[in-house]
């Protein structure tokens, strides 16, 4: 069934609605193999929802939804708790307020899951974190508590967390929308970095139009929960065909 | 009737061996009653409706009722169905069962107070949910609801003369007992009543240092 050209992430015909609010009605969405896509758009339009759909945080009302060809959702119907896992176990997520677990050392923020979720030995878990935390440049906060981290810190933690179980997507939820502005920086550069050295699909929610300009293969616009308009990044934000992309732009980024 | 030393020196040992028993009492009803109310608190949530709301009316039902009478029912009415059980196992039960509704509480706040981040960042990580229970919710659920959970222990110290009522050797019955066989309350109840105000104060004063060295922790 899966084939190299299948994609990382496939939404058809979803439906999300939290009681008589629908968020997305009928949405269609493919995030390719190793394909980096930019997800913007106004508050509230749904972008999170659909982070949080495919990391099967959230129930959907229709439609279905595949990581790498494992349903998650087919026609409406759940998945069983085992294909759940399997389907969630391709992803990783950051979310925008870092949700590091607070009463665990940030080494052990790292091993957590490695271990209980992949079985892996204590020592090689530790190895594997150490070697995380010194990609995103925190290799002296091993034994730190999450606490006594700048933001800037806690996200990057944050990121070394979610790739310690080796996932294929990477999900980025607003990640430097609640950092002081000069930590801004230094996540960006640890997730231009991601992009560059691995083949990893990564959908990324921001707001940092130049970042997504230069990060992504493409970039998707949606509003009131559909998509208007995607494209590569020269000509979504170059050129955008719709007129609603153009507003949002000329709110977003000062020309 | 004036106070006498010497009865009440010589009624002092039966007291305080009756004393061990009201300890035994309270000290085996908390921990029946931390342990059931966090079983109560985590059910509570279970995904399952029906056993959510199930342990929800008991909570309710047992809140709701006097210990006295739970007392009663489960001495006279367990014998029934071939439950035979010492007074003392049975008064332990009841004090368990009763203040495991008011720990569940507890444990409750303590859960809710966990930000809903924490379990998404969990489920995200795709940890089990028996695994977000022992090793992220519930270590960060519990150590506020320590100090609550004491003066619990406290309050549960101070029904155990409810027991005297189901003939349970303990403090109460047995100064009773010595009362009437000598015709002088006074030195008895006295004491009691001291050990029980000498008792609580310790214990009280020990519940400020643990809340405040809770915290000042970290
Ligand atoms: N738990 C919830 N209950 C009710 N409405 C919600 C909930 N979560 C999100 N929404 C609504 O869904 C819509 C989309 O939210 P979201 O995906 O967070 O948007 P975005 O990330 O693009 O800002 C918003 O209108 C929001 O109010
Ligand atoms: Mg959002």
């Amino acid at each position: 069934m899966s084939s190299i050209a299948e994609p990382a992430l496939e939404f058809r015909n979803v439906t999300k609605r939290y009681g008589e609010t629908t968020v997305l009605e009928d949405f269609d969405f493919q995030l390719g193999a190793g394909e980096k896509v930019a997800l913007i758009g106004p508050s509230g339009s749904g972008k999170s929802t659909v982070l949080r759909i495919a990391m099967a945080l959230e129930d959907i009302q229709g439609g279905t939804v595949r990581v790498h060809g494992i349903p998650l959702w087919l026609d409406g119907v759940a998945a069983d708790r085992a294909q759940t896992r399997r389907a969630r176990a391709r992803l990783g997520m950051v979310f925008q307020h870092f949700h590091l677990f607070p009463h665990l050392s940030v080494l052990e923020n790292l091993t957590l899951a490695p271990r209980l979720v992949n079985k892996k030995k204590a020592d090689e878990a530790a190895e594997q974190a150490i070697a995380l935390l010194r990609r995103v440049g925190l290799e002296d906060k091993a034994q730190a508590w999450p606490e006594q981290l700048s933001g800037g810190q806690k996200q990057r933690v944050a990121i070394a967390r979610a790739l310690a179980l080796q996932p294929d997507i990477m999900l980025f939820d607003e990640v430097t929308s609640a950092l002081d502005p000069e930590m801004v920086g230094e996540v960006l550069e640890v997730l231009r970095e991601l992009g560059e050295t691995t083949s990893m699909s990564m959908l990324l929610v921001t707001h940092e139009m130049a970042f997504a300009r230069q990060f992504a293969d493409r970039v998707v616009f949606m509003d009131g929960g559909k998509v208007v308009e995607a494209g590569p990044p020269e000509e979504l934000f170059g050129n955008p065909r719709e007129e609603r992309t153009r507003q949002f732009l000329s709110r977003v980024q000062p020309m | 009737m004036s106070w006498d030393w010497h009865y009440a020196w010589s009624v002092l040992p039966p007291l305080l061996r009756a004393f061990v028993v009201t300890l035994e009492a309270s000290l085996a009803g908390f921990v029946l009653a931390a342990i059931l109310g966090l079983v109560w608190a985590v059910s509570r949530m279970a995904p399952v409706r029906i056993v959510a709301g199930t342990v929800f009316w008991i909570v309710e039902f047992v809140r709701s009722t006097p210990l006295l009478i739970q007392l009663y029912f489960l001495y006279y009415v367990l014998p029934e169905y071939g439950v035979v059980l010492s007074p003392l196992a049975i008064g332990i039960l009841a004090l368990g069962l009763h203040y495991s509704c008011y720990t569940a509480e507890v444990y409750r706040a303590g859960i809710e107070a966990v930000p809903t981040g924490q379990w998404e960042a969990a489920r995200a990580l795709n940890l089990t949910p028996r695994a977000i229970w022992l090793r992220i919710v519930l270590p960060q659920a519990l150590p506020p609801a320590v100090p609550v959970l004491g003066n619990y222990l406290i309050a549960i110290f101070k029904e155990t003369p409810l027991l005297a009522a189901i003939t349970v050797m303990e403090m109460l019955q047995t100064a009773k007992l010595i009362g009437a066989e000598s015709f002088r309350y006074l030195e008895p109840l006295t004491i009691t009543g001291a050990v029980f105000l000498l008792v609580s104060l310790l214990a009280s004063f020990a519940m400020r240092r643990l809340e405040v060295a809770h915290v000042f922790h970290r």
